[in-house]
C-alpha cells in the first residue's frame, strides 16, 4: 500500500504497518508498526505540538513528524518516566523516509468530499494514480485570511470517484449536529461555492474533534469521578427541562450539556426536554469566523485537557472540576454552554469576596463567550442582580485593575492585560457584534438597530440632543484649546460612576479659583495666581471650584472621541465611535489603544466628504455616519413633497457656542436641501470643487459641534467658512443660504479679533511687542490664529504675557504656527529656539512627527527636553520607523523617562527595556561610588580621560560587570520559558555550622536553571557570561551531577561527603567542615523574585533528572544572544556612568 | 553580586571569594610590597595584566584568560608564600578581619595606600573570611596550585566569575 505524507513523499506501507489513518485531506497521519512481535502507534505530530519552550530551545534538532502516541501524551502530560524531549527525538520518532517509495507504484487516495451536496453530511472522493518516486505530492494552500492547509496534488486527468463514508454516518450525533448548525440553511447563504466549501469542511472537522474528545478527553475526565458516563447520560432521561446546578461542583452537568449540544442526547420524536431537540451553536448569521472560534476551542479543550491528563485522571470530582476551570484557557472555555458560564458568574459574583483567581475566572469566562450570544449576555448584564446593580457593574467593580502592583516583579506580567481590562475588552468585543453597535462588522451602517428604534436615548421631544456624544478629548488631555471662552468651557470627566444602565458622566461647566477673601477668579493656567496687577501668589491661597453638570448615557450608546489628534485643521474624529461604558472605562488615550489599537486610526480627509451627506462615508468617515442617522439631517435632504420631507424652516442641528463668542446658531432643513442640491452639482473648475468639499468639510464640523464638541470644530467650521468665502473662484456655484451661513459664523470671529488688540493694548509694558506685531505686521490669518491661542490668557496673567512680549518667543510662536504645531502655546517652546528647532527636527521626519503629535502633550515636552539635543546614531534609532523607541519613551511615567535619558545608551544600544535598565540602576550605582571614592571621577567627566574609564570598565577586577549580562537576561528569560515554568538564578549551597552560624559563600553556584512547571524538573541550565568563551557548561553540569544531586542533607554523611571532595575541602578547610550539622540550597526564584535560602539537598535532588545532554539541555545567555555586544554594554555602562557625576 | 577569582589548570581548579582574595593580596603586601604584587601579578589574566598597566596588548584579548605565567616569578611567589607569609599569619590570633575593623573599616583601609591593589574593585558585596586557619590553608592550596602547574609547565587560566 502506498501513502501520502506531509512532506509530500510517498511511502510504501509494508506488512509490518497497521491501523492506519489518513486525513480528511488524505495524508497518512497514523499508523502503527510492529517489530519483534511489539506493536507501537505513531501519530504526525507538528513541532507545534510540543511544548513551546521546547520548540524555541531545539528550533533545529526538533522536526514535524511521526512520534510514538503513547511517549507523547507522556511527554506532554507530565509526571512520572515522563520521556525527555531528547528522548522524544532520538528515540521516539519514527524514521520514515526508510519507506520511501522508490518504485512507480499505483496511489488510492481517500479524501473526505467537501463539495456538493453541501448540506449533505459527508462522503468521500477517492483518487488512483501511478506515483513517480521523484515527485513530491503536497503543497500548501493559502486561503484568505491568512488560514492555509496542505493538499495532495492529484495528476491532472484522474477521474474522482465518489465513495460513501467509510461508516454509515445517517443517525449519528455528528450527522444531527452537522445538519441544525449548518447543513439546514448552508444552500440559502449567499455565498459562493468556494465559502461553502470552507463551511462545509469547517463543520466536517467540528464534528470529527468532537468525536476526538468523546473518544480520548471524557475518559480522562471520568477517571476517579464519582459518578460514571451512564449517570452522566441518565439525565437526558429528565422530564424536567431544568437542570440543577451546583455551581461549586458541575463536572457531571457540564460534561452533559456538553454533549447534549453535541447531539449524543438527540432522538427524533421524542418528547423529552433535553432529547427533543438540539439547540443550534450556529445559525444562518455565523460567520466563517464564528465557526473557527469554536473549532479552536475544542482543539484548545483536547490539548489543555491531555496536557493535564495526570491530574485530571488522578483528583477527585470536585478537584477536577475546579482544575478544568483554572487550567482551561479562554478560548477552551469556549465550548461550555451559555448557561453553565452564567451561572458561574453568578455564583462568583454572589460571594462577598473574589479572591484573585475567581477574579480570573469570571474574566475569562466572559472573555470566552462567542460573538454569536452578544444580545442575550449584554442584555443579561445589564439585568440587575440585586436591587439596585447590574451584572455589568457588579462584575465592573470586582474585578479590578490593580494585580499588577500585588507582584513583586512588575514586569513579569505587565503586558499581560488585567482582569477589569480584559472583562471591558470582551464586552466591547461583544458589543461590536450586537444590536447595540449601528455598524456591522464590517463597518456598514445597520437598517435596524437597538437604539435607531430608540431614539429617546440620544434626542429630546425637540430633536435637539440630550446629551453631548461627541467628547472632546483636547478638553481634557492637554492638547489644543483646553480651555475656552469666557466662563463656558468644557470638560469631561470620564471616570464618575455607574446608575442602572447608565454610566453617569460628568462635565464641567464652570471652573474657578476663589481667594481668601472670597472673590473668584478664572482659573488661571499655571500654578500662580495673580492677585490683581503683578503681585504673584502662591496656589495655597486660593480654592478651586468646579461646577458641574450630570449627564447620564446608556451604557451601550455610541459616543466619538474627538481632537486627540494636534491642531491638523482639516482631521477628524480619530476615533470610530465607541460605547460609552468604554469611555468610562478609560482614563486615557493610551488605555484606549490598549483595548483596541484599531481605535487609533486617523481619518484623514478624503473625497467622500462631498458624498457624505447624501450617499455617506464609505471609508473614514462611516464611523460618523449615525449621526445623522440619529438626527433629522437625513429627511432634511428629501425634496419638499416627498414623504417625510422637512419644512424648509425646521431647525435640523441647534449649536449653542459656535465659536470665539456665545452665539447660537440654528441649521435648518432648507440649508441642508440646498447642500444636498449643490452636491449634486457636477462643478466644472478645480475651485469651485475645492470649495464644495470645504464646505461640506464645515457642514461635518457643525454636526460634531452639534452632538458636542464645540470648540475644535467650531474653530475649523470658521476658519474654513473663512476660505471659502476668501476663495472668490470657488464660490460661484454656492447657494446663498450658506453663504448666509458662513458669513455669519465669519462675522462673528471679525469682532473678536479686533476686540482683541484692544485687549492687547490694555496691558500696556506686558503686551507692547506683540499689540505692534498683531496690529502692524499680522495679516488677519496670523491674527485669527494667535487670537485662538492665546485669548483664553486674562489680563491678570503677567507672568504668561511677559513671557510671550518677546521678539524671540513670538518669532518661534510664529514658526510653529506654520507648521502647525499645537505645541506653539507652550511656554516650553516659544520662550525657546532650541526646543522648537528641536521639536522641528523631529517633526522633519514623518515618523516620529507622527509619533509625537499623538503623544499626549507633556510627554512631548518631555521627550524634547531630554532627547531635543541627539544626533547621529542615537537620533537616527529614535526616528526609526521601525522602532518604538519614541512611544516606549511616551508610555511610561516621568521617573521612569528620566532613567530612561541617563541610560540612553542602554535603551538605544543595546535594546535593553525600561525595567531591565532599572533593575540595572543598584549596580551602576555601586559602580559609581566606587569612582568617587577612589577619586576617578575625571576618568569619566572628562572625554580626554576615557581611556582610563574604559580600562576601570573593562577589567572584570572593578565592578561586577557579569551584571550586565545577568539582569537582562531575566527578561529574556521570562519570555523564553513556558507560562508555568520557574528559572532558579544563582543556585549554590549554604552550609549551617553546629553553632548556627552561616557559611554563605560562593561554592559551587549555578547561573540560572530552568524548572518544568508540569514536571517540576530541571530542564535546561544556563550559563550567563559577558564573554560569550567564557561559558563553561561542562562544567556547571559537573555541578549539578556531582555537587547538587550527590550532597547528603544533614550529619556525619554531610561531613564525609565535603570532605571526599577536594573543592569543597579547600574552599570550606577541614575544621570547618567538621563544625556542619546541615547544608542548605538557596536560590532566586525568577518568576516571584523571591530568595529562597533552606531548601534541602534531598528535596532538590527530586528536582534533576537523571540523564542531562550538555549539547541540548545547556542554555548559553551572552551578549550577542541578547542582540548586543560586550564592547557596546560597557560602553553604555561608561555613558550611564558619566552622567552620575 | 560577589565574585570569585578562579584559577584552573586541567582538571585542577582553585578558587577564592572575592573580599577573601583582597583580604589575601592586602596582607601579603603588608609584608613585602615588591613580593606581593608578583604574587598578585600572578593571579591575574595576561590579558588583565596588560590592561591593568598600561601595556601593548598585542594578539591578546579578553578572551584569552590564560594567566600572566612567568616561571621564575611563580617560584619566588611560592618561597614568599611559605617563608613569609604563612609564617607571619601562624603568629596572628585574631581573625584578620576583626583585627581590620570590619569589612568596611578593611576597604578604607584597603584603599588608602592601595598601589598596585587599586584596581581590584573591592566592594562590600563580596564574601569576606578572615579566619587565620582558613587563610594559611588558602595560601597552602594556592602554593599546592602552583607547583601543579610548574610540574605540568603549562599555563593556568584566571578569570573572574
Amino acid at each position: 500500500m502506498i501513502a501520502i505524507i506531509y512532506s509530500g513523499t510517498a511511502i510504501k506501507l509494508t506488512n509490518d504497518f497497521g491501523s492506519v489513518i489518513f486525513d480528511i485531506e488524505g495524508f497518512l497521519i497514523e499508523f502503527s508498526y510492529t517489530v519483534n512481535q511489539i506493536t507501537k502507534y505513531y501519530s504526525y505530530t507538528k513541532v507545534s505540538d510540543f511544548k513551546k519552550i521546547h520548540q524555541d530551545q531545539y528550533g533545529r534538532t526538533l522536526t514535524s513528524g511521526f512520534y510514538d502516541r503513547q511517549e507523547f501524551i507522556k511527554y506532554y502530560s507530565g509526571g512520572e518516566n515522563s520521556p525527555s524531549i531528547s528522548e522524544m527525538i532520538y528515540t521516539h520518532k519514527f524514521d520514515i523516509e526508510k519507506f520511501r517509495s522508490v518504485s512507480d507504484d499505483s496511489v488510492n487516495v481517500n479524501m473526505v468530499n467537501f463539495s456538493v451536496p453541501y448540506n449533505f453530511f459527508y462522503d468521500r472522493v477517492e483518487y488512483s494514480f501511478a506515483i513517480s518516486a521523484t515527485k513530491n505530492y503536497s503543497t500548501l494552500i493559502v486561503a484568505s485570511r491568512g488560514t492555509s492547509y496542505w493538499k495532495i496534488i492529484i495528476p491532472q486527468d484522474v477521474v474522482p470517484e465518489i465513495t460513501p463514508a467509510a461508516t454509515d454516518q445517517t443517525n449519528t450525533p455528528g450527522q444531527y449536529f452537522y445538519i441544525k448548525n449548518l447543513g439546514e440553511f448552508i444552500n440559502q447563504l449567499q455565498i459562493d461555492d468556494i465559502g461553502k466549501r470552507i463551511l462545509k469542511k469547517a463543520g466536517c472537522l467540528i464534528v470529527f474533534r468532537i468525536r476526538y474528545i468523546m473518544r480520548d478527553i471524557l475518559p480522562i475526565l471520568l477517571a476517579n469521578a464519582d459518578f460514571t458516563m451512564a449517570d452522566v447520560d441518565a439525565l437526558a432521561n429528565n422530564t424536567d427541562a431544568n437542570l440543577i446546578i451546583d455551581p461549586d461542583n458541575a463536572l457531571k452537568e457540564i460534561i452533559f450539556l456538553i454533549k447534549k449540544s453535541w447531539g449524543y442526547y438527540y432522538l427524533p420524536g421524542s418528547t423529552l426536554p433535553h432529547r427533543m431537540e438540539i439547540e443550534p451553536i450556529f445559525d444562518e448569521f455565523s460567520t466563517f469566523e464564528d465557526y473557527e472560534d469554536y473549532y479552536n476551542s475544542l482543539i484548545a479543550f483536547y490539548d489543555k485537557c491531555l496536557q493535564h491528563a495526570h491530574e485530571l485522571q488522578t483528583w477527585y470530582t470536585q478537584q477536577k472540576y475546579y482544575y478544568l476551570l483554572e487550567v482551561m484557557s479562554v478560548s477552551g472555555l469556549g465550548i461550555l454552554p451559555l448557561v453553565i458560564k452564567k451561572q458561574l458568574i453568578d455564583y462568583f459574583i454572589d460571594k462577598d469576596k473574589t479572591p484573585e483567581n475567581e477574579e480570573q475566572m469570571i474574566a475569562k469566562l466572559i472573555a470566552s463567550i462567542p460573538n454569536t450570544e452578544a444580545d442575550e449576555v449584554l442584555d443579561w448584564l445589564l439585568e440587575c442582580k440585586n436591587a439596585k446593580n447590574t451584572r455589568f457593574e457588579i462584575v465592573f467593580n470586582r474585578l479590578d485593575d490593580a494585580r499588577i502592583e500585588r507582584y513583586p516583579i512588575i514586569n513579569w506580567i505587565v503586558d499581560e492585560k488585567t482582569n477589569r481590562m480584559t472583562f471591558v475588552y470582551s464586552v466591547y468585543r461583544l458589543w461590536q457584534h450586537s444590536k447595540y453597535s449601528f455598524y456591522s462588522t464590517d463597518g456598514t451602517l445597520k437598517s435596524e438597530s437597538f437604539f435607531k428604534s430608540n431614539l429617546d436615548f440620544y434626542l429630546k421631544d425637540d430633536g435637539t440632543f440630550k446629551n453631548p456624544i461627541v467628547f472632546e478629548y483636547s478638553a481634557r488631555c492637554d492638547e489644543l484649546e483646553e480651555r475656552a471662552i469666557g466662563d463656558n468651557w468644557i470638560d469631561f470627566e470620564a471616570k464618575a460612576n455607574l446608575f442602572n444602565e447608565f454610566v453617569v458622566i460628568k462635565k464641567i461647566y464652570h471652573e474657578y479659583v476663589r481667594n481668601n477673601v472670597g472673590e473668584d477668579f478664572e482659573k488661571p493656567q499655571n500654578k500662580y495666581y495673580s492677585d490683581g496687577d503683578s503681585e504673584i501668589v502662591p496656589t495655597e491661597l486660593f480654592d478651586e471650584y468646579r461646577e458641574w453638570i450630570e449627564m447620564n448615557i446608556h451604557l451601550y450608546q455610541s459616543v466619538v472621541i474627538y481632537g486627540h489628534i494636534g491642531d491638523d485643521r482639516i482631521a477628524l474624529p480619530n476615533q470610530i465611535a465607541i460605547p460609552s461604558f468604554l469611555f468610562y472605562y478609560s482614563e486615557d488615550f493610551t488605555r484606549l489603544i490598549k483595548i483596541d489599537a484599531a481605535l487609533a486610526v486617523i481619518a484623514g480627509l478624503a473625497i467622500e466628504v462631498v458624498s457624505f451627506f447624501t450617499l455617506g462615508g464609505l471609508t473614514q468617515l462611516k464611523h460618523l455616519q449615525y449621526l445623522k442617522e440619529i438626527t433629522l439631517i437625513n429627511r432634511a435632504f428629501l425634496a419638499p413633497g416627498v414623504a417625510g420631507a422637512l419644512a424648509a424652516t425646521t431647525p435640523v442641528i441647534t449649536w449653542t457656542t459656535i465659536n470665539l463668542v456665545s452665539q447660537a446658531i440654528t441649521i435648518t432643513a432648507g440649508v441642508f436641501y440646498n447642500l444636498g442640491q449643490y452636491n449634486a452639482l457636477a462643478l466644472p473648475t478645480e475651485a469651485e470643487r475645492k470649495a464644495q468639499q470645504d464646505i461640506n468639510m464645515v457642514f461635518i464640523y457643525i454636526l460634531l459641534g452639534g452632538a458636542g464638541a464645540s470648540l475644535i470644530s467650531g474653530y475649523r467650521a470658521t476658519s474654513l467658512a473663512r476660505a471659502v468665502l476668501e476663495n472668490t473662484p470657488g464660490l460661484i456655484s454656492v447657494p446663498i443660504s450658506i453663504k448666509n451661513l458662513f458669513e455669519s459664523l465669519t462675522g462673528a470671529e471679525l469682532t473678536a479679533v479686533s476686540n482683541f488688540a484692544t485687549k492687547l493694548q490694555n496691558l500696556d509694558e506686558a503686551a507692547d511687542v506683540i499689540h505692534l506685531r498683531y496690529t502692524t505686521e499680522y495679516t488677519y490669518e496670523v491674527q485669527v490664529a494667535f487670537y485662538r491661542d492665546f485669548s483664553r490668557y486674562t489680563n491678570e496673567n503677567l507672568q504668561f504675557w511677559n513671557s510671550l512680549n518677546k521678539v524671540e518667543s513670538l518669532n518661534n510662536w510664529k514658526i510653529l504656527w506654520l507648521r502647525n504645531l499645537p505645541d506653539r502655546t507652550l511656554t516650553e517652546f516659544f520662550t525657546s529656539s532650541n526646543m522648537t528647532n528641536n521639536l522641528i527636527r523631529y517633526y522633519d521626519i514623518s515618523f516620529s512627527e507622527e509619533v509625537l503629535k499623538n503623544a499626549v502633550r507633556e510627554g512631548r515636552v518631555q521627550f524634547i527636553k531630554y532627547f531635543g539635543d541627539e544626533s547621529g546614531i542615537l537620533f537616527e534609532k529614535l526616528t526609526n520607523s521601525g522602532r518604538t523607541f519614541i512611544q516606549d519613551f511616551l508610555g511610561v511615567d516621568s521617573a521612569k523617562r528620566l532613567i530612561i535619558s541617563n541610560n540612553r545608551y542602554f535603551w538605544l544600544i543595546d535594546d535593553l527595556s525600561i525595567n531591565t535598565i532599572g533593575e540595572l540602576q543598584n549596580d551602576l550605582n555601586k559602580a559609581a561610588a566606587t569612582v568617587r571614592q577612589r577619586g576617578h571621577v575625571q576618568w569619566f567627566v572628562n572625554p580626554a580621560q576615557k581611556a582610563n574609564a574604559e580600562r576601570f570598565l573593562r577589567l572584570g577586577q572593578n565592578w561586577s560587570n557579569g551584571q550586565l549580562v545577568e539582569i537582562p537576561a531575566k527578561e529574556y528569560l521570562r519570555n523564553f520559558i513556558g507560562s508555568a515554568d520557574d528559572v532558579y538564578l544563582s543556585v549554590d549551597f549554604r552550609f549551617i555550622q553546629s553553632d548556627g552560624k552561616v557559611l554563605s559563600s560562593i561554592f559551587q553556584e549555578i547561573d540560572g536553571l530552568i524548572i518544568n512547571g508540569s514536571t517540576n524538573k530541571i530542564e535546561t541550565l544556563i550559563s550567563m557570561k559577558l564573554d560569550f568563551d567564557a561559558h563553561r557548561i561542562g562544567r556547571d553540569f559537573n555541578k549539578l551531577n556531582n555537587y547538587f544531586k550527590g550532597m547528603p542533607d544533614n550529619g556525619e554523611d554531610l561531613r564525609i561527603f565535603l570532605a571526599s571532595k577536594p573543592a569543597f575541602l579547600r574552599a570550606l578547610t577541614q575544621p570547618t567542615i567538621d563544625q556542619i550539622v546541615t547544608a542548605q540550597i538557596k536560590y532566586t526564584s525568577l518568576r516571584t523574585g523571591i530568595e529562597i535560602l533552606d531548601e534541602s539537598p534531598s528535596a532538590f535532588r527530586t528536582k534533576i533528572k537523571e540523564i542531562y545532554n550538555i549539547n541540548i539541555d545547556g542554555l548559553k545567555i551572552d551578549p550577542p544572544v541578547l542582540n548586543t555586544t560586550r564592547e557596546s554594554l560597557l560602553e553604555s555602562s561608561y555613558q550611564s556612568l558619566k552622567l552620575k557625576f | 553580586m560577589a565574585r570569585i577569582i578562579l584559577l584552573e589548570l586541567g582538571d585542577e581548579e582553585i578558587y577564592f571569594d572575592f573580599g577573601t582574595y583582597g583580604i589575601m593580596m592586602f596582607y601579603a603586601k603588608q609584608i613585602n610590597s615588591q613580593k606581593g604584587k608578583k604574587l598578585f601579578d600572578s593571579l591575574l589574566s595576561e590579558y588583565s595584566y596588560r590592561v591593568m598597566y598600561d601595556l601593548p596588548l598585542g594578539n591578546i584579548t579578553y578572551h584569552n584568560y590564560l594567566a600572566h605565567f612567568v616561571v621564575s616569578e611563580i617560584q619566588e611567589v611560592i618561597n614568599f608564600l611559605n617563608d613569609d607569609v604563612i609564617i607571619s599569619l601562624n603568629n596572628e590570633n585574631l581573625n584578620l578581619l576583626d583585627q581590620y575593623g570590619g569589612v568596611h573599616s578593611f576597604i578604607d583601609m584597603y584603599y588608602l595606600d592601595a598601589g598596585y591593589l587599586e584596581n581590584l574593585g573591592l566592594t562590600s558585596d563580596e564574601h569576606f573570611n578572615g579566619s587565620i586557619s582558613f587563610l594559611i590553608q588558602q595560601f597552602e592550596n594556592l602554593i599546592s596550585f602552583y607547583e601543579y602547574a610548574l610540574l605540568s609547565n603549562e599555563t593556568y587560566t584566571s578569570r573572574i566569575d
